[in-house]
C-alpha cells in the first residue's frame, strides 16, 4: 500500500484540508469498526505510538494509538492553522508540521512566492521530507491551495516546485481554487496568472475548481432543501456538504462549499485506500488523463450531489448519476464539457456498482460526448467497493477537456484589463528578485497553453482520417 | 524473394553466427569467429587466413575425407595446407593456389589469400559438406537409433519455392522444433526416472555404482542434450542459408572484381608465380587427361573405391567428374554457379578448354 | 508432467485462482486416474497432505494477490505456496515502459528464483504458462519482462501465454499501446499466446449466461471454465488410452508450429446457467454442428451464429472469394468431454476446405477426447483455434494505437521510462506483419 502526503498552503488550503481530514476520519472510523490501524488509514495516516520516543509511527496491523494526519500545513497567518490548532482537529497535527508567519503575503503573488518562498525554503523542505520519512511507499502529493490570494498562489506554486526539485518520482496533484470573477482580492488576475505558469510547468496533475461554482451548488441545495417538497428531502448527514458528525462543532461559512472539495480528494484518493474489482491507483491518473504533458488540467465533477440515494439502488437511479456527472451544474468550474471536445475521462466509482453497469453507461453516454479522433475511447474507469458515508455509490468524473478554455481565456482576459494600466504593479516590482519579465511570460504561457487546446477544438467539428497504416510488403 | 542489399548487411552476422554455432555442435573444434568470415571477405590477414586453414584442416579431419593414414601425421603447417589441398581437389574443386609446390614462391604464407580460403569453404558447404558431418555427429551421439537415417541431399530438388510451400515448410520446422523439445523432456524425465530406481534398488552402501549408473545417465542425457542442441542449429541454419548464399556471392564479386588482393611484400612476385601456376595447372590436367579413360569407370563409386587406387588419381578423378563449373547446383539458382566458377582462373579455364567440352562461359 | 503458472498483474492473478479454483473442483469430482493426471499437473501435495497450486503470483501491489490467497485457502480444498508471491506496494500505473522497463528489471532476481523453485518441485515440466492482461502496466510490462527471462532460463521449455485483452472501450486509456507493445514483444518469446476478449466473454455472461449484474469474477469464471476444459486431462490421437502427459506442448504442437501464426482463441460449446442444464439434453451432433458453424462464422458464442456462411469448394477459392464473413482456419484443437464421446463423429472439422491451402487438413486438425464430464455439463465441446478470428479485433486494436501514436498523444510518458518512438514503430511493424500473415490465410 502507498501514501500520499497532503500540503495545503494558505488560508483557503488550510480550510479545505481540514475539511478533507474530517470527512477522511469520519469514513475511515464507519468502515474500520475494529479500531485497528490497517492499510487504508495507512495511506492518509501516521499511528503514533506517545510511549515511543523516535516519533516514528507504527506499523500496520497493530490497534490504533494515536492517528496523525500525513499533511504539512502552511500559512504565512496564523489565523486559520491557529484554529485548527484550537479545534477538534488539533490532535491529527503537531507543531512540526506546521509552518507559520504573521505578517501575511498582502494578497501579492510575488511576495509568497519570492520573500517567503526564499525565507522558509529550507523549513519547507525540512518538513517535507520529515513527511515523506514517514512514509513506506510515498506515491503522491496533494497539494491544496487557492489561485487568489497571495500566499496560496505564490507560496503554493513555490512549493510545488520544491516538490518537484526534491521528489521528482513522485506524482503531484494540484487541487487549485480558481478566484470568482467579483473578487474582493483586486490583484487575483495578476495572481492566478503568475501561478497558472507554475502549474502547467511542475504539476502532474491539476484539478481547477471554481469559487463561484462552489457558490452556485451550495445554493441550490439550500434552495432545495427549504423548498421542502415532500419526498425531495435532502439528508443532512450527508458527507457532500455537510460537516455535522464529524469532529467540528458549528459550521462555518465557507464549510459547505469546502466540503465539496473535500469530498472530491476523498473520492479521487478511495481507490488507493480501499480495495475494489477494477482499483485505480494515483498514478493511474496522470497516465490515462495526461496526453500531452502541459495539457493537465482535470475538470472534476463530482455526484451524487443535489439527490441522495436510497440503500436500495434501482438501476434509473444508477444511470442517473452517470448521466448527471457530465451535466453542467455538477461541474466544478463553471464550464459545459458536453459541448467541448474530450481528450480522455475518468470515472471513479464507489460503492456496489458492477463491471456491467459501467459499460451499460460508457455505451449510453458515449454517442452524447464529443472525444478527440484519436481517443475515442480514452475511458478510464475505477472500482471502488467502499462506498462514502451516507451514500450507496457516488461517482467522480475527471475530464481532460478544453472547455477549461473559456475559464482560462476570462482569467487572461481580466488580467490583460489590469495589465494594460499597469494598475498595482508597483507593488510586485518592489518585492526582490521579481520582475515585470515574470508577467509577460506567465501570459504567454498562459496564452500557448490556450492555443494548444483551440488547436484541439478545431479538429472537433472536422472528419479527422485515420493515420495510414505502415503498410507489409509482401 | 530476392532479398535487397541492407537487409543481408544487417543480417549476415547473425546468419554466420548460426553457421558458426552448427559447425561447433557438428563437433568441430577449430571454428573460427563470425567475425573471421567477414575479414576474410576482404582478405583478412595472416591470422585470420591460419584460423581458415585450420577449420577446413579440422573439417576434413572429421568427415575424413582424405586417407586417414596421410592425415595423421601432419605436424606442419604446410603438410595441414597439403592435406587441405588433397581435399579440396578431392572434392572437385580447384584453384591455382592449390598447386603451390612445396617451398615454391609465397609457399610460406600459402600463396593464396584468406578469402580464396573462404572460396573454397563456400564450395565445400555447398557440396554437402555440412550434411555428412551432420550425420555422422548424430550417430556419435544418438545410441538409441537402430537404424541411422542418412539425410539425403537431394530432397530439395523436388520442392518449388512459392509463398504456399515456404510456409508450409516453416510449419513442418516448427513442429520439428517442438517434437524435439518433446523429447528432450521425455529423456530427462527418463534419466531422472532411471536414477531413482537405481538409487532406491541399490543399498546404499553401494555407492560407488550407483554414481557409476547416474554417471552413465548423466552422460546419457547430456548426449541427448547435444543431439537436440545440434538439430537445432542445423535447424536455425537451414532457415537463414539462403542469406549466406547471397552474402557469399558477394565474396565471389569481390573476388572477381580485385582478384589480386596480396600483401604488399607479395605483390613482387605476383606476376611470375601466376605464370608458374598456370604452368603448372596446365601440367597436372595434361598428366590427369592422360590417365581419363582409366578412371572414368570408376568415377561413380565410392570414395573408398578411389582412396584405394591411391591418393593422385582419385584427385583427377574428381577433378575430372565434379569440376565446379559443370557440377549443377542443387536448387539454388545459377547466380552463384558463376559466382563459383570464378574460383577457376585462367588457367583452368583454358584446362577446360583443352579438355573435353570447352564450356568456359557459363551463365 | 506438471505445468509451472505464472499469475501476473491483477487480471493474471485473479483469472489464475479462477482456474485452479475450476481444475480442482473439476478433479475432485472425476474418478482417480483423471483427477490424479489433473492434480499432477497443477498441483502437489504439501506435507500435510494440502493441494498446493503450482503457481508464482506477481503483482507490483498487494491486494489482489491477498485477495487470492485468502479465497484459495478458504476455498478447503487447495490454496497457493506459502512463499511462492511477490508483491510490492505500488502498481505500474498502467504504463506499459514502467513495468518492462523499470519494475521488471528491478525484480528479476526474486521473481526467476520463485519460478525456479516452483519448476524444480516438478518431476516433469511440462511447460510454463504466463497469465496477464494487456491493458494495464504491471501484467502487461512486468509480463513481458518476466516471458523475456523465462525464454532465457528455459529456452528449451515450451512456453505459453495467456492473455486478456480489455474491452474496447473503458478499462484503461492508453491499453491500445500497452496492448501493442506486449503482443510485438510476446511474439518473439511465446510459443503460443492464447487470448480472451473481456468483450466476447462478457457478452456469454450476459446472453448465455443471464447474468444481471456482470462482476468481473462473473468473466474471469468463464474464462477459467474455457481454459479448464483445454488443460484439463485428456486422450490424444497417440496417447494409446493413456491421458496425455505434456498439455502444454501438444497444444502447442498441434496449433502453433509456424512462427508467424501464434494467436489461438478459445470457444466452448454448451454454455448456459446451471439451472438450465437439468432440462436441457445434449447430443454430439448437435453440439458439433454448431461448433462448426461458430469456427467459420467467426461466432464467439453459440447465440447468433451467421448459418449462411459455407466453406466454399476448392475450384471457388481464391482469396477475393472466401470473403470476409468465412474464417480460414490454420489448424484447430477439438476437445470432447462427456458422455459417449468415442461415439461422437468429427469429420465436419476435417473438410479441408476450412484450412489454409497450403496444410493439409491432417496436420490442421487435431481430436483430444475425455470420457470425464466437464463443468457439469454431460457432453461439452471446445475448440482452441489458430485462425482469423483474431485478426480483426487485433486491427482495431493497432489501427487506434497507430492513430494515437500518429498524434504522439501519450508517447512522453513512455519515453520517461525509456520506450522510444524507435521501439513504439518496430512493435507497430512487427504486428502489421502479423495481421498481413494473418490476413493472407487462405
Amino acid at each position: 500500500m502507498t501514501q500520499s502526503v497532503v500540503v495545503q498552503v494558505g488560508q483557503c488550503g488550510n480550510q479545505v484540508g481540514c475539511r478533507f481530514w474530517d470527512l477522511a476520519l469520519r469514513e475511515h472510523a464507519h468502515v474500520n469498526k475494529k479500531g485497528l490501524y490497517d492499510e487504508a488509514l495507512s495511506s492518509f495516516f501516521q499511528n503514533v505510538d506517545s510511549r515511543r520516543s523516535d516519533g516514528r509511527g507504527c506499523g500496520v496491523g497493530g490497534r490504533i494509538q494515536h492517528l496523525k494526519a500525513r499533511a504539512v500545513l502552511v500559512d504565512m497567518e496564523e489565523g486559520v492553522v491557529n484554529e485548527i490548532l484550537q479545534g477538534p482537529l488539533r490532535e491529527v497535527f503537531d507543531s512540526t508540521q506546521l509552518l507559520t508567519d504573521v505578517s501575511g503575503s498582502g494578497n501579492n503573488w510575488a511576495v509568497g512566492h519570492m520573500t517567503y518562498g526564499s525565507a522558509y525554503r529550507e523549513q519547507i523542505v525540512d518538513k517535507l521530507r520529515k513527511a515523506a520519512e514517514h512514509c513506506d511507499c510515498l506515491q503522491c502529493f496533494f497539494l491544496i491551495h487557492s489561485m487568489g490570494g497571495g500566499t496560496g498562489s505564490g507560496l503554493g506554486t513555490r512549493v510545488l516546485s520544491l516538490l518537484e526539485e526534491e521528489f521528482p518520482e513522485v506524482c503531484r496533484i494540484v487541487t487549485s481554487i480558481y478566484p470568482s470573477a467579483e473578487d474582493d482580492v483586486i490583484t487575483s488576475p495578476y495572481n492566478s496568472v503568475l501561478a497558472m505558469r507554475e502549474l502547467t510547468e511542475h504539476a502532474d496533475c491539476v484539478l481547477p475548481v471554481e469559487n463561484q461554482s462552489l457558490v452556485e451548488i451550495v445554493n441550490k441545495i439550500k434552495h432545495m432543501s427549504h423548498g421542502a417538497k415532500p419526498g425531495a428531502t435532502i439528508r443532512r448527514d450527508s458527507t457532500v456538504i455537510s460537516g455535522q458528525g464529524g469532529l467540528s462543532g458549528a459550521e462555518k461559512p465557507f464549510d459547505a462549499m469546502n466540503n465539496i472539495v473535500a469530498n472530491l480528494l476523498l473520492n479521487m484518493t478511495s481507490s488507493a485506500r480501499f480495495e475494489g474489482s477494477l482499483n485505480m491507483d494515483l498514478n493511474e491518473i496522470a497516465m490515462n488523463l495526461v496526453p500531452f504533458p502541459r495539457l493537465h488540467y482535470l475538470v472534476p465533477s463530482l455526484t451524487p450531489l443535489y439527490t441522495l440515494a436510497d440503500v436500495n439502488v434501482p438501476t434509473r437511479r444508477l444511470d442517473q448519476m452517470f448521466s448527471d456527472a457530465f451535466s453542467k451544474e455538477h461541474q466544478l468550474i463553471r464550464a459545459d464539457p458536453k459541448h467541448s471536445l474530450y481528450l480522455a475521462c475518468a470515472l471513479m466509482v464507489r460503492g456496489n456498482v458492477q463491471v456491467s453497469d459501467l459499460r451499460r453507461n460508457i455505451e449510453r453516454l458515449k454517442p452524447s460526448l464529443p472525444f478527440v479522433s484519436w481517443n475515442q475511447e480514452g475511458w478510464k474507469t475505477g472500482l471502488c467497493s467502499v462506498p462514502p458515508v451516507g451514500h450507496s455509490h457516488s461517482l467522480l468524473a475527471l475530464a481532460n477537456n478544453t472547455c477549461v478554455k473559456p475559464t482560462f481565456m476570462e482569467l487572461r482576459e481580466r488580467f490583460t484589463r489590469l495589465y494594460r494600466k499597469k494598475a498595482h504593479l508597483h507593488h510586485y516590482l518592489n518585492v526582490e528578485g521579481m520582475e515585470q519579465s515574470f508577467f509577460s511570460e506567465a501570459v504567454t504561457s498562459l496564452s500557448s497553453l490556450i492555443e494548444e487546446y483551440h488547436h484541439l477544438d478545431a479538429t472537433k467539428l472536422k472528419l479527422m482520417p485515420d493515420a495510414p497504416r505502415l503498410c507489409i510488403a509482401t | 524473394m530476392q532479398r535487397g542489399k541492407a537487409a543481408v548487411s544487417v543480417e549476415v552476422k547473425q546468419v554466420i553466427a548460426a553457421l558458426c554455432k552448427l559447425l561447433a555442435a557438428t563437433g568441430l573444434h577449430a571454428v573460427p569467429a563470425p567475425e573471421t568470415f567477414r575479414r576474410a571477405k576482404f582478405g583478412g590477414e595472416v591470422e585470420v587466413e591460419d584460423q581458415l586453414w585450420q577449420l577446413l584442416t579440422d573439417i576434413f579431419h572429421t568427415t575424413s575425407s582424405v586417407s586417414s593414414a596421410a592425415s595423421t601425421q601432419l605436424k606442419e603447417a604446410s603438410e595441414h595446407r597439403k592435406l587441405v589441398a588433397a581435399g579440396l581437389w578431392q572434392s572437385g574443386y580447384h584453384a591455382d593456389w592449390m598447386y603451390v609446390r612445396e617451398g615454391g614462391e609465397g609457399a610460406e604464407e600459402g600463396g593464396c589469400s584468406s578469402r580464396d580460403l573462404l572460396l573454397a569453404l563456400g564450395w565445400l558447404l555447398a557440396m554437402g559438406t555440412l550434411e555428412k558431418l551432420l550425420t555422422q555427429r548424430v550417430q556419435q551421439l544418438d545410441r538409441t537409433l537402430l537404424t541411422p537415417t542418412p539425410v539425403d541431399p537431394h530432397i530439395s530438388h523436388e520442392v518449388q519455392l512459392d509463398s504456399a510451400s515456404l510456409r508450409r515448410l516453416q510449419w513442418l520446422i516448427g513442429c520439428l522444433r517442438h517434437q524435439g523439445r518433446t523429447m528432450l523432456s521425455m529423456q530427462e524425465e527418463r534419466a531422472g526416472l532411471l536414477h531413482a530406481l537405481f538409487s532406491a534398488s541399490l543399498p546404499s552402501s553401494a555407492s560407488s555404482s550407483s554414481d557409476q549408473s547416474s554417471a552413465v545417465l548423466r552422460e546419457d542425457c547430456a548426449r541427448m542434450r547435444e543431439l537436440c542442441d545440434l538439430l537445432e542449429a542445423y535447424l536455425n541454419w537451414k532457415q537463414v542459408e539462403k542469406v549466406f548464399w547471397t552474402w557469399m556471392d558477394s565474396v565471389v564479386d569481390c573476388h572477381l572484381k580485385e582478384p589480386v588482393v596480396g600483401r604488399p611484400t607479395h605483390r613482387a612476385n605476383r606476376k611470375a608465380a601466376v605464370c608458374h601456376h598456370g604452368n603448372r595447372g596446365l601440367e597436372r590436367l595434361e598428366d590427369m587427361l592422360l590417365t581419363l579413360p582409366t578412371l572414368q569407370k570408376g568415377q561413380r563409386r565410392g570414395r573408398r573405391d578411389a582412396e584405394d587406387r591411391g591418393e593422385r588419381g582419385a584427385y583427377r578423378a574428381r577433378l575430372h567428374t565434379e569440376r565446379p563449373v559443370r557440377q549443377p547446383r542443387r536448387g539454388r539458382g545459377s547466380g552463384r554457379a558463376v559466382g563459383f566458377s570464378g574460383c577457376t582462373d585462367a588457367s583452368s579455364h583454358r584446362g577446360q578448354a583443352a579438355g573435353e567440352e570447352g564450356q568456359a562461359e557459363t551463365g | 508432467m506438471s505445468v509451472v503458472t505464472v499469475q501476473l498483474g491483477q487480471c493474471g492473478n485473479q483469472v489464475g485462482h479462477q482456474l485452479f479454483d475450476v481444475i480442482c473442483s473439476d478433479a475432485h469430482e472425476a474418478q482417480r486416474i483423471y483427477s490424479c493426471s489433473s492434480c499432477e499437473r497443477f498441483f502437489y501435495r504439501s506435507r500435510q497432505g494440502e493441494l498446493v497450486a503450482r503457481a508464482v503470483m506477481i503483482d507490483m501491489e498487494a491486494k489482489v494477490i491477498n485477495q487470492s490467497l485468502t479465497k484459495a485457502a478458504k476455498s478447503g480444498r487447495w490454496k497457493y505456496g506459502d512463499t511462492s508471491y511477490f508483491s510490492q506496494k505500488q502498481g505500474s500505473g498502467n504504463n506499459w515502459a514502467n513495468g518492462y522497463c523499470v519494475h521488471g528489471p528491478r525484480h528479476r532476481e526474486v521473481v526467476e528464483e520463485l519460478v525456479r523453485r516452483e519448476v524444480e518441485r516438478c518431476d516433469r515440466l511440462a511447460g510454463l504458462m504466463a497469465m496477464m492482461s494487456v491493458a494495464g502496466g504491471t501484467g502487461s510490462g512486468v509480463g513481458t519482462y518476466v516471458t523475456q527471462c523465462l525464454r532465457d532460463i528455459y529456452p528449451k521449455s515450451f512456453i505459453l501465454n495467456h492473455l486478456t485483452w480489455p474491452y474496447g472501450t473503458g478499462e484503461v486509456i492508453v491499453q491500445n499501446y500497452n496492448s501493442v507493445l506486449t503482443l510485438a514483444h510476446l511474439y518473439q518469446l511465446s510459443d503460443a499466446i492464447l487470448v480472451h476478449e473481456n468483450d466476447t466473454v462478457h457478452r456469454i455472461c450476459s446472453q448465455l449466461l443471464n447474468i444481471k449484474h456482470i462482476s468481473f469474477s462473473d468473466v474471469n469464471t468463464v474464462i477459467a471454465q474455457q481454459l479448464g476444459s483445454v488443460l484439463q486431462p485428456a486422450l490424444t490421437a497417440d496417447s494409446h488410452g493413456v491421458y496425455s502427459r505434456n498439455p502444454l506442448g501438444e497444444l502447442v504442437s498441434a496449433l502453433a508450429c509456424h512462427p508467424e501464426y501464434k494467436l489461438l482463441s478459445v470457444s466452448s460449446i454448451p454454455q448456459m446457467p446451471s439451472s438450465s442444464i437439468a432440462y436441457s439434453t445434449f447430443s454430439w451432433p448437435g453440439l458439433l454442428k454448431h461448433l462448426r458453424q461458430m469456427l467459420i462464422s467467426n461466432a464467439k458464442m453459440e447465440e447468433g451464429i451467421d448459418w449462411q456462411v459455407r466453406p466454399l469448394a476448392g475450384s471457388e477459392r481464391t482469396r477475393s472469394l472466401t470473403g470476409p464473413s468465412f474464417n480460414t482456419s490454420l489448424a484447430n484443437l477439438l476437445i470432447l468431454r462427456g458422455k459417449d464421446v468415442y461415439s461422437a463423429e468429427t469429420g465436419s472439422f476435417e473438410d479441408p476446405a476450412l484450412y489454409t491451402s497450403w496444410l493439409s487438413s491432417g496436420e490442421a486438425f487435431t481430436l483430444w477426447k475425455s470420457p470425464v464430464p466437464f463443468n457439469k455439463y454431460e457432453k461439452s465441446a471446445t475448440l482452441v483455434s489458430n485462425s482469423q478470428a483474431l485478426l480483426k479485433p487485433l486491427d482495431n486494436m493497432v489501427g487506434k494505437a497507430w492513430n494515437m501514436f500518429a498524434s504522439r498523444a501519450y508517447i512522453h510518458q513512455y519515453i520517461k521510462f525509456g520506450i522510444s518512438e524507435e521501439d513504439f514503430l518496430d512493435s507497430f511493424t512487427s504486428l502489421e506483419q502479423v495481421i498481413s500473415s494473418y490476413s493472407q490465410l487462405c
